[in-house]
């Protein structure tokens, strides 16, 4: 064995620890009287599923509470071998977390749970989004440059949403979950499924500030036309409850709208 | 003259790793702390407040960027894109070391997370040391490695881990981290003696000394960094300090991290081990 | 027919005249949203989204999945309601 086909074993027996690929795994291992091969293999196994649960729980810490650490740790292992991290840095992994979860047999019954690991997945996103500001290349033009666009041409204006924000929608009011799993939160824990579902936008301001702000059926329409890239002269023929006179500015005030390009006729 | 953004690159003394949870007292309290060593890879992100902090931290302070993504010793092609990021901090941050572990951490581009021991071979030492180069290229500086804990020997090793440490030196020119916790771990866990192997490093090479507390496990020393440095590393740390003169000192804690004042007292009993050598 | 031109024309005048990207969000017709990380440390949330890496080892802990049983044992019991829903 190379060192290569080594580390191809070793990776198998740290994630599909079957009897065959641990013995693979040990090929050339060095075992003692009182920690055999397999032992050792087994130190590693123990400390790179513990560091790589504990990266999941930072990022899912509601899912984690929701469901206890054991049961958290239990249903990630799962996840860990069906989708290796392929990135070294370990802020990137748990993207399809909950699609796993979804599908994930024994949690079937917390049929809220995949959409809380996404809310919590867009707010681990949008926490490390791109910076509006000098160093970042933004592929759009700021919007104090809307002064300068001629009125023949505002049809073609497509705007684009602040880089860190999801839209996102739920069966299940999970932006209740979220906020009262949160370390902060004082009063009463219980939420009513009942309740219904909910439209959120999750997003990080110029100041750094987290946000998820609840959007009706209108707002969220008219956000997810400008997410899709539609040209404003085909949102200005769409109809909302309110004018877009006062739908769009409150968003470009408040950064959520961040700029736009000069898309094509 | 010159083109650096800060002022303050050299260390000494002892200094700490930052941790999150220290940050607010760090920016209230502006401590006496020497320099602070970041993990590069907890500042990587696209943005957000994560390298915002670090500027903050480094207008005050020097500091050092510790890395655990490099993947020296895998079998992979390094990653550029990974490299491309860590080169793009070092220029925001201006670090006065860069480092990262003589381990693997990746195989078939999916990533353990963990530092991963190799097999001491001569075969090895020339990819590792081939590896250290190109880092060192692609950034334009030179790199510190450390050596790792590790709880695996093989048996087609045919050096020490010091005389591969030794071999690396001689085939690249990057420097040394060494982490005397990390060297008595080893040394427990398979059986050596930790002074010769300190005898067996060379002394030029080595800019920088980590400290940590191990956890005692049942039949092994296991390296959580979630404790105080425990008497016999201290024991240790004397010797590598009697041989290698006051080499800038860390303490790091990652598991369990302690207040910010139980850190420092850490850092305390560093430096009054430093000022006796200095 | 809508007169989509003066649509956008209002619209962008309303939004230049306001005043762009202002540093409060809370500037939006106070509505209630959840926020958290503000500024450099809001008190206790400064740990947010950060430290993930580090170069210690954790101590194992035993994730062998064929012989557990998914009992739940966090905040999920306070989650009421919602019995005819099922799978979405």
């Amino acid at each position: 064995m190379n060192l290569k086909e080594w580390q191809e074993a070793f990776y198998k027996g740290i994630f599909d620890p079957t009897q065959e690929n641990i013995q693979h795994a040990c090929h050339g291992v060095n075992g003692t009287e009182n920690l055999s091969s397999e032992d050792r293999l087994g130190i590693y196994r123990g400390s790179i599923l513990g560091g790589i649960t504990s990266g999941l729980t930072g990022i899912f810490p509601v899912c984690e509470k929701l469901v206890g650490e054991q049961y958290f740790t239990q249903m990630v292992s799962g996840y860990l071998k069906q989708y290796p991290s392929g990135s070294p840095d370990l802020g990137n992994y748990g993207e399809h977390l909950p699609a796993y979860i979804s599908e994930f047999e024994p949690a079937k019954e917390l049929v809220y749970l995949p959409d809380v690991a996404q809310l919590e997945w867009l707010w681990h996103t949008a926490f490390n989004a791109t910076d509006i500001n000098e160093l970042s290349s933004l592929p759009f033009r700021p919007v104090s440059e809307l002064a300068a666009i001629q009125p023949e041409d505002q049809a073609l204006i497509q705007f684009c949403l602040n880089p860190s924000a999801s839209l996102m929608q739920s069966n299940f009011p999970v932006h209740q979950i979220w906020g009262v799993n949160q370390e902060d939160f004082e009063g009463e824990q219980t939420v009513n499924l009942d309740d219904g579902g909910v439209n959120l936008i999750v997003w990080r301001s110029q100041d750094f500030g987290m946000r998820i702000d609840v959007l009706n059926d209108d707002e969220l329409k008219f956000l997810t036309a400008i997410q899709k890239g539609k040209l404003f002269a085909d949102i200005a023929g769409m109809t909302f409850s309110l004018p877009i006179s006062e739908l769009l500015p409150p968003y470009i005030q408040m950064g959520l709208i961040a700029g736009f390009n000069l898309g094509k006729q | 003259m010159s083109s650096y953004k800060f002022k303050g690159h050299e260390i000494q003394g002892a200094g700490l790793g930052l941790r999150s949870s220290h940050y607010q007292e760090i920016f209230d309290t502006k401590p006496d702390v020497p320099w602070f060593e970041l993990l590069s890879d907890n500042y990587m992100s696209d943005g957000g407040l994560p390298i915002i902090r670090a500027e903050k931290i480094r207008e005050d302070y020097p500091v050092t960027l510790h890395g655990v993504g490099m993947s020296l010793g895998s079998t992979d092609p390094l990653n550029t894109d990974y490299l491309s990021k860590l080169k793009a901090l070092t220029d925001r941050i201006e670090p006065t070391y860069v480092s990262d572990h003589i381990a693997w951490v990746s195989v078939g581009g999916k990533y353990t997370h963990d530092l991963l021991p190799l097999p001491y071979t001569e075969e090895t030492l020339h990819h590792i040391s081939d590896r250290i180069s190109q880092v060192q290229e692609f950034l334009g500086r030179k790199i510190l490695v450390e050596n790792p804990s590790s709880y695996m020997t093989f048996d087609s090793t045919d050096m020490t881990e010091a005389e591969f440490i030794k071999g690396i030196t001689q085939r690249t020119d990057c420097d040394l981290l060494l982490d005397i916790n990390n060297i008595y771990v080893s040394a427990v866990n398979h059986d050596f003696d930790p002074y010769e192997y300190l005898k067996g490093i060379p002394s030029d090479r080595v800019k920088e000394i980590h400290l940590a507390g191990y956890e005692k496990m049942d039949n092994y020393l296991f390296d959580t960094h979630g404790y105080q440095v425990h008497p016999p590393v201290w024991d240790l740390y004397r010797a590598a300090l009697k041989q290698f003169g006051a080499i800038p000192t860390l303490i790091e804690w990652d598991t369990d991290v302690p207040s910010f004042t139980t850190l420092r007292q850490e850092a305390k009993k560093a430096e009054q081990q430093l000022k006796a050598f200095s | 027919m809508k007169d989509t031109k003066t649509i956008m024309s209002t619209a962008i005048a309303g939004a230049l005249a306001l005043g762009l990207a202002a540093a409060s969000p809370s500037a939006l017709a106070g509505k209630p949203g959840f926020e958290k990380c503000q500024g450099i440390a809001k008190a206790g949330m400064n740990d947010c989204g950060t430290s993930k890496h580090s170069c210690a080892g954790q101590a194992a802990t035993d994730a062998d999945a064929e012989e557990w049983v998914y009992v739940p044992e966090g905040t999920c019991n306070k989650i009421v309601g919602g019995k005819i829903k099922g799978a979405k």
